[in-house]
């Protein structure tokens, strides 16, 4: 519950600084919006020009990059500051604060890292998912949509624990900006379906680093129908990759010497 | 004039040394980098599979391919934040100090640059181009065209430096501007091909674009690169790109004059 209140609090200081320059929030809101739709853009212009990606129809793909949106639009409004904001305490020495709060330093920093920008993504995500759910007919009152929600809540806990990670790493790790720019470049793997990729990269892309649960186990499981071999897969995958990274971030607590630097 | 060469000289020596207190960065992009065309390799391979024709809008597979790692390249060499500079110096305030310096805003700004990039070109762009012609089958392209594309490819960056240094200008007005430089970033990237070459647009917007001066800092010096053009259209390439670097140029001092008349040092 304090943690909820805690969140409410960030988000309130969040806007409120977002809104001391009120032209550069509501450009920096529609550039938001407009980089996002860069993607489907892409996607119309291979759709116009080839048949496009087999086994996609274009709607299909727009949903499939909707979610991906979405998903990472929820990842930056909640979770991408984690970890920058606890490289910076940790650079300025000023980390030590965080300790002695009566409240879990991990969960501290996973709700009071707020970042407004993500809202404008998550809208830009629902809207395409809205307008290719309505163009192929699909209906929200079905069991696919339910499992739908399900594997986004799934993807979003894969970005969380990715930035759980990223965090802990960051303790261990002088030059840890250049870690997160690697992720991002990993993540960027799940821009297209994995089909797309061979049998051994699909492997990967599943079980050893599940960026595919942020877009095309969601994105097909509304479409085609649920596979219940890939959810579980997704599933376990996840859980352990969370497991990992707040084990990690124990350790690199335990570890931590608070010498700045 | 002999002293001017050494004030430009020592802006280009900082930005190269600069660069080498970052160079864990550009080793990194230089590792992520590839991962990039691995993408775009995947995709297209399944895109040209599934659509049959050995050609689509002028680029075959491979030649797609090599479009994709020049554009990469082209990226890393050209690429410009100046404006988020900028917009730090106007906000923090410390720009008073860069204007007190004997030597002119602009140049300083242009030639540390060139000093940032030079190291990128020797520890990311060879590399990188190693890594293109040994994995990803790009070819090398023949010495004429070859030099022709350096060539066209200093000019690009003369030019995106200008669309740079203009968005920055706007700092002294605004403070904040971090919603425009992403919507620079967007606009440069997308109209320039980035991520889909230009001839895969529809007829009327690439008629467009071609009054804008984005295609001029990639699309055309990658088809330069491909040696898809005679050495008459070169010309003409290179031709606009001067223009457009004339008149942005011509537009970025006038501004400058009147953000430096606006410019009081307060900071935030």
């Amino acid at each position: 519950m304090r943690y909820l209140k805690l969140f409410t609090k960030s988000f309130a200081l969040e806007l409120s600084s977002e809104l001391a320059y009120k032209t550069n929030f509501v450009i920096k809101s529609l550039s938001l919006v407009l980089g996002d739709f860069i993607s489907p853009l892409l996607a119309i212009l291979i759709y116009n020009t080839t048949l496009g990606i087999p086994g996609w129809s274009l709607e299909q793909f727009i949903l499939f990059q909707g979610t991906l949106i979405l998903i990472s639009g929820l990842t930056h409004f909640l979770l991408i500051m984690i970890p920058y904001k606890i490289i910076d305490e940790i650079r300025e020495g000023t980390f030590d604060k965080y300790l002695i709060k009566p409240y879990n330093t991990l969960l501290f920093f996973s709700f009071s890292s707020v970042n407004i920008g993500g809202l404008a993504e998550t809208f830009t995500g629902i809207v395409l998912v809205t307008w290719s759910m309505i163009k192929l007919d699909l209906s929200i009152f079905s069991f696919n949509f339910l499992v739908y929600i399900f594997l986004i809540i799934i993807g979003f806990l894969f970005a969380y624990s990715l930035m759980v990670l990223i965090a802990a790493l960051s303790f261990l790790v002088v030059k840890s900006e250049a870690l997160v720019s690697l992720f991002f470049r990993v993540l960027d793997l799940a821009r297209y379906p994995v089909q797309i990729y061979g049998t051994g990269f699909r492997f990967f892309l599943t079980f050893l680093v599940p960026v595919a649960v942020m877009s095309t186990y969601p994105a097909s499981s509304l479409v085609f129908g649920l596979d219940y071999k890939s959810v579980i897969g997704a599933i376990i995958s996840v859980s352990l990759f969370l497991f990992i990274s707040v084990y990690l971030w124990k350790k690199a607590m335990m570890k931590y010497s608070s010498a700045g630097g | 004039m002999k002293n001017l060469f050494y004030r430009y000289l020592s802006e280009i020596k900082a930005g190269f040394r600069i660069s080498l207190i970052y160079r864990f960065n550009t080793l990194v992009h230089l590792l992520t980098a590839p991962i990039n065309l691995v993408i775009f390799y995947f995709l297209w391979n399944a895109i040209y599979g599934y659509t049959g024709q050995e050609i689509i809008r002028g680029f075959t597979l491979p030649a797609l391919i090599s479009y994709y790692a020049v554009s990469i390249i082209i990226s890393f060499l050209v690429w410009a934040d100046i404006d988020e500079w900028m917009e730090e110096a106007v906000r923090q305030g410390y720009l008073v100090t860069d204007l007190l310096r004997p030597i002119n805003y602009i140049g300083s700004n242009f030639f540390f640059l060139i000093g940032l990039k030079l190291l990128n070109l020797l520890i990311q762009t060879i590399p990188f181009f190693i890594i293109a012609v040994v994995f990803f089958n790009v070819k090398i392209a023949g010495p004429a065209y070859f030099l022709l594309f350096f060539v066209a490819l200093f000019m690009a960056f003369v030019l995106n430096f200008f669309i740079s240094f203009l968005v920055g200008l706007t700092a002294f007005w605004l403070m904040k501007i971090g919603g425009i430089r992403r919507m620079r970033r967007i606009f440069v990237f997308f109209l320039s091909g980035a991520l889909i070459p230009l001839s895969f647009f529809p007829e009327w917007f690439q008629r467009i674009s071609s009054f804008l001066p984005f295609e001029y800092i990639r699309y055309h010096v990658i088809n330069i690169y491909l040696e898809k053009y005679t050495f008459v259209e070169v010309l003409r390439v290179m031709g606009i790109q001067l223009v457009w670097i004339v008149i942005l140029c011509l537009l970025g001092i006038l501004v400058w004059r009147r953000a430096y008349k606006k410019f009081a040092g307060a900071g935030t």
